[in-house]
């Protein structure tokens, strides 16, 4: 008997011991433990210690609560760290990387305080223990795509999936946010979902194509949206056309090639491994009549490693769309009013007697992205202009001649319409030459005008002057 | 004979009449209860009477395996009768290893080395802790306990353990209140738990009848 009491007295001193020393581990000996609401992170937040065996670098807790605004009168719900539970090896304590990883863990939490938020946004009128139920719930859900994220991203060490887990994040947070994170182009009539803002810039090609990218270097990745001016008389979309014109080089193997749809247009997706760089690209090629889209999504590596990134592409791809961005122009027009600082004939060389509005004909080519022409329900013309090839600040007024009319307009920031009332377009099919005078040359006598020519109709869309001509 | 040496200590403060109507009825008791009488009425008379041999220890025990095909075996007074306060000890010292053993696990739960088997893990741990229980018993007794035994058994480990769980919860700061889903969900897990216990040791009673036609032996 004397063996047994031993026994089970050592097996309770092993539990208690257990029980005991894992709670003062984690609580620092009953130190009250401080909270940060999210926000980004550093490792000045982790004050917790190591787990002993542990075969991870760092480990955050964060969680949900529901709290009640008594002057909104309204429960509201945040994330926060308990920091004294996150804790980071010393040595892990300059590891970028590993708190990035961690910052996204927080993020998770954040993003199912805003599904509450936005639940209780939806039902204002509940009680709080409806709203309890429901935070529960989130916590579980929260809890398990902690543990997927932990899972495929392999605790950071699955870079591919790590970076997709971070796409997916930030998207979640977008679409819970103010902002939903889609980029419009009124331009090409083209939206897309970034889970950050991307940067812009447009320009010229060397095949003197008008171009708008809107680009996003994150996740170890870079993701963009290419807007090309339809360069007219070049061969249709298709497959073939593609890899002849794009994809035609020693060091580039083709992975993939499909054939998919986005709004009715035929949209052709590749994904091509360029040995020389090491490079991968997953594309979208897509166009309507005026314009070409294209998606990229660019990464190291080959793609047999990398499947992570095939399913940011796709992701990234099925939150591409295209719109008749008409509508918004016209309503543009009419909020802004009319802007014609002076017209005459054509006959007139200009306003000669205002030195600064005289110009000449010097520079016929591709100086801008437009959209147009459109005709309002009055006949009125109107074309949406960007600027690509100089600053906007060096523009100093915009000219257009349609239908041997002269029309000056002043600059100003931001996009630009042209616009030419319907009683001075008595044909329905006429030419436009438009473009804009630059400040820098206004000592040099007569301003060169940067312009190109369209022929435009009321019946169907524009056409450059040399195809129309044809 | 440690369980017959217990029963001699117990009777010897009987009379001779009473051991000699214990002997007379001796299908009602266990076969070292009637031993223990018989040597206590031997030493006292200098009699000869033959302690129950061999024989009538399989005798009895194929007796009962006539009625107790699966162990299931719903006698309860086999188990009230020999009841000491260890039958409680046992129960909760099983229980609050079991605690610290599935705290251990959830402690470690992310951890690489345990590739997510920590539910796996504690289930085992849980069948570790009954079957512990059981050996103390066993160790205590010096006897296997009964199927509706084994039962009560488990039912008390499980009880332990919930409030065990919940008293943790508590002290931790983790929860508050002993019963932090309510008194209701506390005995409606218990009460689940009884049912489980049930239906495991129905399981393993099947298991044992299984392996005793294959002459296999299992305590």
């Amino acid at each position: 008997m004397a063996h047994l009491v031993k026994v089970k007295l050592g097996i309770v001193a092993f539990s208690i011991f257990t029980l005991v020393f894992m709670h003062l581990h984690e609580s620092q000996f009953n130190t009250i433990a401080t909270y940060t609401r999210w926000t980004q992170v550093g490792w000045e937040h982790f004050h917790g210690w190591a787990k002993p065996f542990t075969g991870w670098g760092a480990g955050i807790s964060s969680e949900i609560y529901l709290e009640y605004d008594s002057a909104k009168q309204s429960w509201h719900a945040y994330a926060a760290m308990n920091n004294l539970y996150s804790w980071v090896a010393e040595r892990n304590k300059n590891s970028n990387d590993l708190l990035l990883h961690e910052q996204y863990h927080f993020n998770i939490s954040e993003v199912h305080a805003r599904m509450l938020n936005d639940y209780i946004a939806k039902n204002p009128e509940q009680s709080e223990h409806d709203y309890k139920l429901k935070l529960s719930a989130l916590r579980s859900e929260k809890n398990a795509m902690q543990d997927d994220y932990d899972t495929e991203g392999g605790h950071n060490l699955i870079s591919d999936w790590q970076a997709r887990w971070e796409y997916k994040i930030d998207s979640m947070l977008q679409a819970y946010a103010g902002d939903s994170g889609i980029t419009i182009d009124y331009y090409a009539g083209a939206k897309i979902f970034f889970p950050s803002l991307p940067h812009f810039f447009g320009g010229i090609n060397s095949a003197n194509v008008a171009y708008r990218i809107f680009q996003l270097d994150k996740y170890d990745v870079s993701l963009a949206i290419s807007l090309f001016q339809q360069p007219f008389g070049i061969d249709s979309l298709n497959i073939d056309t593609l890899k002849k014109n794009y994809y035609d080089g020693d060091s580039l193997v083709i992975r993939v090639a499909t054939l998919e749809s986005i709004n009715g247009f035929p949209a052709y997706r590749f994904v091509a491994y360029d040995s020389s760089s090491n490079e991968t690209h997953h594309h979208l090629w897509t166009q309507n009549n005026d314009f070409r889209y294209k998606l990229t999504l660019d990464h190291d590596g080959d793609t047999a490693k990398t499947a992570g990134y095939y399913d940011m592409a796709s992701s990234f791809f099925r939150g591409f769309s295209l719109f008749n961005a008409d509508p918004y122009w016209m309503d543009l027009h009419s909020r802004q009013g009319e802007t014609i600082s002076w017209s005459g004939p054509m006959e007139d060389p200009g306003p000669e007697d205002k030195n600064s509005n005289c110009f000449v004909f010097e520079d016929n080519a591709k100086h801008s992205f437009y959209r147009g022409p459109m005709f309002l329900d009055d006949g009125s013309f109107i074309m949406a202009y960007d600027v690509l090839q100089h600053p906007d600040s060096l523009v100093k007024a915009m000219i257009m001649i349609a239908n041997n009319q002269v029309y000056s307009y002043d600059k100003e920031e931001g996009d630009f319409i042209f616009t030419a009332p319907a009683e001075r377009l008595s044909s329905s099919l006429f030419e436009v030459s438009f473009g804009y005078l630059l400040e820098k040359d206004s000592l040099a006598g007569c301003e060169p005008f940067y312009y190109e020519q369209i022929v435009a109709s009321r019946n169907t869309t524009s056409q450059p002057l040399d195809v129309a001509l044809e | 004979m440690r369980m017959e040496d217990i029963y001699v200590s117990k009777l010897k403060e009987k009379s001779s009449q009473q051991l000699e109507q214990l002997i007379r009825n001796k299908d009602k008791y266990r076969v070292e209860a009637v031993n223990a009488a018989i040597r206590i009425l031997n030493e006292r008379d200098g009699g000869v009477r033959p302690l129950l041999s061999q024989q009538e220890v399989v005798r009895r025990r194929e007796r009962i395996s006539d009625f107790d095909w699966l162990y299931l075996c719903f006698n309860l007074r086999l188990y009230t009768r020999s009841f000491k306060v260890n039958d409680l000890i046992n129960p909760l010292v099983a229980a609050l290893f079991l605690l610290s053993l599935t705290e251990i696990v959830e402690w470690y739960a992310n951890e690489d080395f345990m590739s997510d088997n920590s539910g796996k893990l504690q289930s085992i741990f849980v069948l570790v802790a009954v079957l512990f229980s059981h050996l103390l018993y066993r160790l205590d007794h010096g006897f296997s306990n009964n199927f509706i035994g084994r039962v009560f058994s488990d039912t008390i480990l499980s009880f332990f353990f919930t409030i065990l769980e919940d008293l943790h919860g508590l002290l931790t700061g983790e929860t508050s209140g002993v019963f932090p889903k309510g008194a209701a969900s506390f005995f409606g897990v218990v009460f689940a738990m009884a049912w489980l216990a049930f239906f495991f040791e129905t399981c393993v009673g099947l298991v044992k009848s299984i392996s005793r036609s294959f002459k296999w032996h299992i305590l």
